[in-house]
């Protein structure tokens, strides 16, 4: 296997939307994913020279990111200080009544759905990051972005004909990428 | 719609992937859509690629996907001074 070499100039464009998904999804704060991403980043520079290029650039920084991830809920869990749980089934009519709120668990089905879509959203960028980088750009303003045709032309220097070939090809590419990936899970 | 290049397919053929397409993002005139319509009936490549499309617009609608803005990704480029 060839020897991978580091690209950093390229991570913002190429990984810095399925971190910011993948970190969105654990933090729930946009600040601080954009914030824990571009740390991310900055790691990674820094310790560009540690890189010994066995595995691949995705999954190097993708195990700084997890240690950053880890990192924040530290520093939030030593500030917050011990969890609060609150109990209160003094009263004889109320025996009883955990039970109840035990059984009726509708988050559980939600969270089994929410996980499964998170591992779709992430099959999507991950797909997206292997086709050309123009027409991802350009398939992600328009698809996920909702941007105007003409926002989309004027910024990435392409006609309104031209705007179409490139959806075509970027939601053929995508789609043979999630045939492969996704869909035969 | 995989093994065969947009450029080589059929004038008819590149033209109903260009409405199915705008199909996907509302922007298919009502004749754009009977276009495709019509043509799915006899054409299996394009029927094939049809729906394919509409199962990856289903697909991405079941998602809500928050991504960072241009401006954004210039602010972290800056933050890496690359």
């Amino acid at each position: 296997m060839d020897k991978v070499i580091l690209q950093p100039e390229l991570w913002v464009e190429k990984y810095g939307d399925y971190f910011f998904y993948f970190t969105l999804s654990k933090v729930s704060d946009r600040e601080v994913a954009k914030d824990i991403v571009s740390e991310t980043f900055l790691a990674g520079l820094k310790s560009k020279a540690n890189f010994e290029g066995r595995s691949s650039e995705k999954t190097w920084l993708t195990s700084i990111l997890n240690r950053k991830i880890i990192d924040h809920y530290r520093k939030i869990n030593s500030n917050k200080g011990k969890a609060e749980v609150k109990m209160d089934y003094s009263k004889q009519d109320q025996e009883g009544a955990w039970l109840e709120e035990q059984v009726s668990d509708t988050e559980s089905a939600s969270a089994d759905f929410s996980m499964e879509n998170e591992e779709l959203g992430q099959a999507i960028l991950s797909c997206l990051e292997t086709i050309n980088p123009k027409h991802a750009e350009i398939f992600k303003m328009k698809t996920m972005q909702d941007y105007d045709n003409d926002v989309i032309c004027n910024e990435m220097g392409v006609t309104s004909s031209n705007l179409w070939v490139i959806i075509h090809r970027a939601r053929i590419a995508l789609a043979s990428c999630l045939d492969n990936s996704w869909f035969k899970k | 719609m995989r093994d065969k290049k947009f450029e080589n397919l059929p004038k008819s053929c590149q033209k109903v992937a260009e409405y199915s397409d705008k199909q996907q993002y509302s922007e298919a005139t009502f004749w754009g859509k009977l276009k495709v319509q019509i043509h799915i009936l006899y054409c299996k490549h394009c029927h094939t690629y049809h729906l394919k499309n509409e199962e990856l617009t289903e697909l991405m609608k079941k998602h809500q996907f928050k991504l960072l803005s241009k401006s954004e990704k210039e602010e972290m480029k800056n933050r890496l001074s690359l």
